[in-house]
């Protein structure tokens, strides 16, 4: 086969993305096997949730159990709640009797509308203002995306929130405090999750740019009579912009952490606040499944960027 | 929270490495102000710890007492007030970043050790080894920080260690990334390579050889440990899973501060404060701890514009009659380095003129300014060097005295360069036949495709044949021998009359260097073209070039033509150049003449003639007065920079 | 033994590179003998790809080989182990290429030496005068033990190179292009080094370079490898005077200069 794919480089090429592909799925099933052994190491498990174990009967108990499917070994249950998965039931909130599948229905468009908002915002502002930072390098334009990226960096997102709820929604009284129903609703969550990564990328940005202004290719061009702007916005812009696509998974695995703290502060009703909820309720099956869902989200940003950096780089797909 | 990590930042194998500890250098170079302002927090801490631990002292942080609850700061003898339990803030704080700290160091050592073994083991210890480190950081990269210690926290209950556990099993992850890549590139080193010659164990070098070289990256990554402990344990704790009361904690702090802010807005705004405060320092820290480990590249003062440089050496300059029917005139240039203590001439003294179509060698070992020289001609030096003295002719006209876009069309037009490196004079993300397009859409006007005709008959012509399929090509996919075929084509497609070939065929195989050589002479009789080359190879230069200069530390010291610098060389260190290389007629594994001593480096060099410390045949005066250059053959317009020259050297009869 | 015996006997010996992730496989040697003499220099000349580094690699074991065998005075090289291993370490030693990174920045000279000279088992009670010795031998004065290697110029670091190699005192060198990164005026003293020691020492080389006028004029016998083949092998003024193989005589009038033209 190794002979086949040396005559054929764009086999060699398929081949490749269908190894990424397994891989991936790899990890996911190891995501989800890590989050189903994690949370049965909690002491204790629903029966006594749903029963409380000094009134129950051993055969209540015992009999709940089985109910449960809580007796058979536990590769056997994995592959009980992987045959689910692929089916598309992903358990029980044993508080609230929802389907986890119809909370991700309902708390996932909050969820996404938040994160999407962040994402953009992020992306949106950091790449002008990075590079206009490092072409303007040494004004004071740049030191002042440099000065208030820093200040973002540092700023921990739940004292941000603390300090703009009290002066727009307390103080002013622009935006509401907390909670969800309009737009209005959005602000405040989405400038908070978005802060600190916007001052992280700014800076990531700004200081690709500057690596690639000094590169040899750059001096090579002047030589040849190339004009300043088509060395920078057709060379040292692409090859300036190519980290930015890894940082995108980066990204979206630092939003999914933060949305855990931002909804839960804000009452958004995402993902995150419900597996905050459940994480402190006991609801395990709900955890179980937002978790690897979460986990999911990450690993696909993560496939997603490698594919697009592969078709955004010559280099890489030769390797 | 601060800096995210970039994970897939590759691990710069540049990375200076000085062979003083980090620890000592970190210590040096952090400026005093911010050394002590870790420290006091680190020792508030501590002190916080104490007092939570100390039995009698309990009460402080403990104390309930609902009469004292939200006193106001300095009142009844408290210092920052009272929270709403009546506890006196300022050791509630104490306490709470006594906490924090701890658990920062906690999960600094568990994610550094575990990080630093893992990635140690996936780059040192075998492909099985790597695949399973591999999978396993994929696999925690999969989790995010928080999303990781919300789960722990429902399977261990929230509290301090949760925070632990949960930062320290993700953050190792990133650091083992780093590390692995690092190490791939450590491994290849020759010194790792003689150990495992001399026999020693993957395990001893590992330790004595790999960790202390890998220790800058730890101790950076080290400080975005702390920083991003800090941050989330504070988070978490707001929200509730973190430290449980009565464990004191800044985000607890904070948290209660918030929902209480409507009866006293003082636990907020002192625990924001403390918050805030701690973490500028650590990342201000961290900023420079981060630039001192691992500069990456500090471009110093923006280089002066050359214009600029030029008019101000042309008033000191009597006007000196220059060779008009010169292609390039060089008139005393000298170029200059800016640091941060000043500036360092790194080219002096040089004076050379170029006809058409003839070709100047300038030959010189590492140190002597060849390459600085050749960029002084084209007037584009690097960013942080200017001309400091002289003016370059091109046709007759200075280059100083010419607007900026008239220089840039000159480019390329009237003179062009390749550089030594073809493969780092190309853009990687466009084809071969793209940018040698460019080159020709930079001075024509019409879109870049009607070039293509153009473009592939000068590919053909450099020697790439079979353009079409070069023309689509990366420049990945090219070897040296044909990158560099490339990059002349580029440039020649413009058909310059200067060509400045700055060492293009070093690192290339004897055999491809000789076809470049042929290539360049060939298409420089066919265009007309004077040629600059440079080089290190005296040999090299006397197939190619009609005259040559030698040039030594900074400075032209011997022009003459090719005849009389190699058959009856004048300068000592031309001979000692000469005669070292091994030569047919020695007899074999005879010694050979060796110059001894190296080079100086700018800055160092010696006061009069820079050769004389290493120079056979130094007189008095080479130490005291600096020689000038000076006609040594009137004939042949010889030109030589010594006092002493070698005997056999002058032309027998002259 | 006396000198001339043959010290190291290589017979057929190949080595592939798997290929990796779509890239071919690399056959790195193809079927290379040769054999080493004592006292004696065995110069190998070849262009990028040849596989003289891999062959150096093998020789001081840094990588095995596929096939073929390798005797150094009657051990098997290629799968020695134990006593046998440290009986190869301590006479077969390597110098390598580049002096940037010959020595561990982290660590000063008199460590890396003492590192060489533990193996060698120098005796402890007199292992300083024993560093001293080694560094004098090549050139360098003592106090230079206690730099950095970025204290040292180039030429500086491959002496310190060739004093950790000789520590064990071995009786091959293999010197793969240990000057090719150097200054030229700072070859010659190296290159002048090194012959110094072999009158001295008794020492017999494996130089290996890609400069032919270099290899030519320090080695008793010469070998011309291409794509991991040997093409050419004999006396090298021989070789130089009258090439058989048509890529030798492609690689002879590559070199620059007319000092060694046919004449």
């Amino acid at each position: 086969m190794l002979e086949a794919m040396e005559r054929c480089p764009v086999c060699a090429r398929l081949y490749a993305i269908v190894v990424r592909l397994a891989y991936s799925a790899l990890v996911l099933l190891l995501v989800a096997i890590v989050a189903f052994v994690g949370l049965r190491l909690a002491p204790g498990d629903v029966t006594t949730q749903l029963l409380d174990p000094s009134r129950a009967t051993p055969q209540e108990l015992a009999f709940l159990r089985h109910q449960l499917g809580l007796d058979q070994p536990i590769h056997i249950q994995f592959l009980q709640y992987l045959a689910g998965l692929l089916q598309g039931d992903l358990g029980l909130s044993l508080i609230t009797r929802e389907t986890v599948v119809s909370i991700v229905a309902n708390a996932g468009i909050y969820s996404i509308s938040l994160a999407v908002t962040a994402f953009v915002l992020i992306f949106a502002l950091a790449i002008p203002l990075g590079l206009t930072a490092a072409i303007w390098r040494g004004s004071a334009i740049d030191a002042a995306v440099r000065g208030i990226s820093g200040v973002m960096m540092a700023t921990p997102n739940f004292v941000l929130a603390v300090v703009l709820i009290n002066l727009l929604a307390v103080q002013a009284g622009w935006l509401p405090v907390a909670g969800s129903g309009s737009w209005k609703h959005l602000v405040l969550p989405a400038l908070v999750l978005a802060a600190e990564p916007l001052g992280f990328a700014t800076r990531l940005v700004r200081t690709s740019y500057l690596e690639q202004a000094g590169a040899q290719y750059a001096d090579a061009m002047r030589m040849r009579g190339l004009s300043e702007s088509v060395i920078r916005w057709r060379h040292i812009m692409r090859n300036a912009l190519l980290p930015v696509i890894s940082l995108g998974a980066v990204q979206v695995r630092t939003l999914v952490g933060y949305t855990l703290i931002v909804e839960t502060i804000f009452r958004w009703p995402g993902l995150g606040k419900r597996l905050v909820d459940s994480v402190l309720t006991r609801d395990y099956q709900v955890a179980q499944g937002l978790t690897i869902l979460l986990a999911a989200v990450v690993v696909v940003a993560t496939l997603v960027s490698s594919f697009l950096y592969r078709a955004a780089d010559p280099r890489v797909r030769d390797e | 929270m601060t800096a995210t990590i970039d994970f897939d930042a590759p691990a710069s194998p540049s990375a200076s490495v000085a062979a003083d500890g980090s620890l000592r250098r970190i210590v040096r170079g952090v400026p005093w102000p911010l050394l002590a302002a870790v420290a006091l927090f680190f020792v508030a801490g501590a002190i916080g710890l104490v007092f939570l631990v100390a039995p009698d002292l309990k009460p402080l942080v403990f104390k309930q007492s609902l009469m004292r609850a939200f006193s106001a700061p300095l009142s009844r003898g408290g210092f920052l007030g009272a929270d709403q339990l009546g506890r006196p803030l300022e050791w509630r704080l104490l306490a709470g970043l006594g906490i924090s700290l701890g658990a920062a160091a906690a999960v600094t050592l568990i994610a550094s050790v575990l990080g630093l073994a893992m990635g140690l083991l996936g780059g040192f210890f075998g492909r099985t080894a790597d695949r399973l480190v591999t999978v396993v950081i994929d696999l925690t990269w999969a989790y995010p920080t928080i999303l990781l210690a919300v789960v722990i926290a429902g399977i261990l209950g929230p509290g301090v260690w949760t925070v632990i556990w949960a930062l320290g099993l993700t953050l190792w992850a990133a650091l083992a990334r780093i590390v692995r890549a690092q190490v791939l590139v450590l491994r290849e080193q020759d010194f790792v390579l003689a150990a495992q010659a001399l026999g020693y164990s993957r395990f001893y070098i590992a330790t004595r050889h790999l960790i202390p070289n890998l220790m800058p990256i730890v101790i950076l990554m080290a400080t975005l440990f702390v920083a991003l402990t800090i941050i989330a344990e504070a988070g978490l704790s707001f929200i509730g899973l973190g430290a449980q009361s009565p464990t004191p904690s800044l985000g607890k702090t904070l948290a209660e501060g918030f929902s209480f802010a409507s009866s006293s807005i003082w636990p907020l705004v002192f625990g924001a404060l403390t918050m805030i405060s701690l973490v500028i320092v650590l990342n201000a820290f961290g900023d420079r701890v981060r630039d001192i480990l691992d500069p990456k590249g500090r471009v110093p003062l923006p280089g002066r514009r050359l214009r600029d440089a030029a008019r101000r050496a042309e008033a000191a300059l009597p006007a000196r009659a220059v060779d008009r029917d010169a292609v390039i005139a060089v008139d005393d240039v000298s170029v200059a380095i800016h640091g941060r203590r000043g500036a360092t001439t790194a080219v002096s003294d040089l004076s050379l003129t170029l006809r058409p179509g003839q070709t100047l060698g300038i030959v010189g070992e590492s140190g002597s300014g060849k390459s600085l020289s050749a960029r002084a001609i084209t007037g584009l030096l690097p960013e942080g060097l200017s001309l400091s003295g002289g003016r370059v002719f091109w046709d007759g006209v200075d280059i100083a005295g010419l607007p900026a876009e008239k220089l840039r069309d000159r480019r390329g037009r009237f003179v062009a360069m390749v550089f030594q490196d073809a493969r780092a004079s190309l853009d990687p993300l466009y084809t071969i036949g793209e940018q040698v397009s460019e080159s020709l859409a930079a001075h024509f006007p019409g879109p870049r495709r009607s070039f293509r005709p153009k473009v592939l008959e000068m590919l053909a012509r450099v020697g790439l044949s079979d353009p079409e399929i070069f023309y689509d090509r990366y420049p990945h996919q090219l070897s040296g021998g044909q990158l560099q075929r490339a990059a002349l084509a580029g440039v020649l497609v413009l058909e310059p009359r200067v060509l400045i070939a700055d060492e293009p065929t070093t690192g290339l195989d004897a055999t491809t260097q000789k076809k470049i050589v042929a290539l360049v002479k060939a298409l420089q009789r066919e265009m007309n073209m004077s040629v600059i080359w440079i080089s290190h190879d005296l040999d090299l230069v006397g197939e190619i070039a009609d005259e040559i200069v030698v040039a030594y530390a900074g400075q032209p010291v011997e022009i003459g033509t090719v005849e009389e610098v190699l058959k009856r060389p004048a300068h000592p260190y031309t001979l000692g150049l000469l005669e070292s290389r091994p030569q047919a007629t020695m007899a074999p594994k005879s010694p050979l003449r060796s110059v001894g001593g190296t080079v100086p480096d700018p800055g160092d060099w010696p006061p009069a003639c820079r050769f004389a410390p290493r120079c056979r045949r130094a007189l008095a005066i080479c130490g005291t007065t600096p020689p000038p250059m000076e006609l040594f053959d009137e004939g042949s317009g010889r030109r030589l920079r010594c006092y002493n020259p070698e005997p056999g050297a002058a032309e027998a009869g002259a | 033994m006396s000198r001339g015996d043959v010290l190291l006997s290589v017979e057929h010996l190949s080595k592939t590179y798997r290929g990796q992730g779509g890239r071919p496989a690399h056959k790195a040697l193809d079927d290379v003998s040769l054999e080493l003499r004592a006292s004696e220099t065995l110069g190998i000349v070849g262009e990028s790809g040849s596989g003289k580094s891999t062959l150096a690699r093998v020789l001081v074991r840094l990588t095995g080989a596929d096939s073929g065998r390798a005797d150094y005075c009657g051990v098997d090289l290629l799968r020695a182990r134990g006593a046998d291993a440290l009986f190869l370490t301590r006479q077969i030693q390597i110098v390598f290429q580049d002096p940037n990174s010959s020595m561990n920045p982290r660590r000063t000279i008199r460590q890396a030496l003492l590192e060489a000279a533990r193996v060698a088992e120098h005796p402890p009670a007199d292992i300083q005068g024993s560093l001293a010795r080694m560094m004098e031998a090549v050139g360098l004065s003592r106090e230079k033990l206690d730099a950095y290697p970025h204290q040292l110029s180039g030429g500086q670091r491959q002496r310190v190179a060739i004093a950790r190699a000789l520590a064990v005192s071995p009786r091959v060198v293999v010197a793969d292009e240990c000057v090719s990164a150097l200054d030229v005026s700072v070859q010659s003293s190296i290159l002048n080094l090194m012959l110094e020691r072999q009158r001295e020492l008794g020492l017999a080389y494996v130089f290996i370079s890609h400069d032919l006028s270099v290899v030519h004029h320090m080695s008793d016998r010469m070998i011309v490898m291409r794509s991991g083949r040997i093409v050419e092998a004999g006396n090298p003024s021989e070789i130089m005077r009258n090439p058989q193989d048509p890529y030798t005589r492609e690689l002879i009038a590559s070199v620059p200069g007319s000092g060694f033209r046919a004449a």
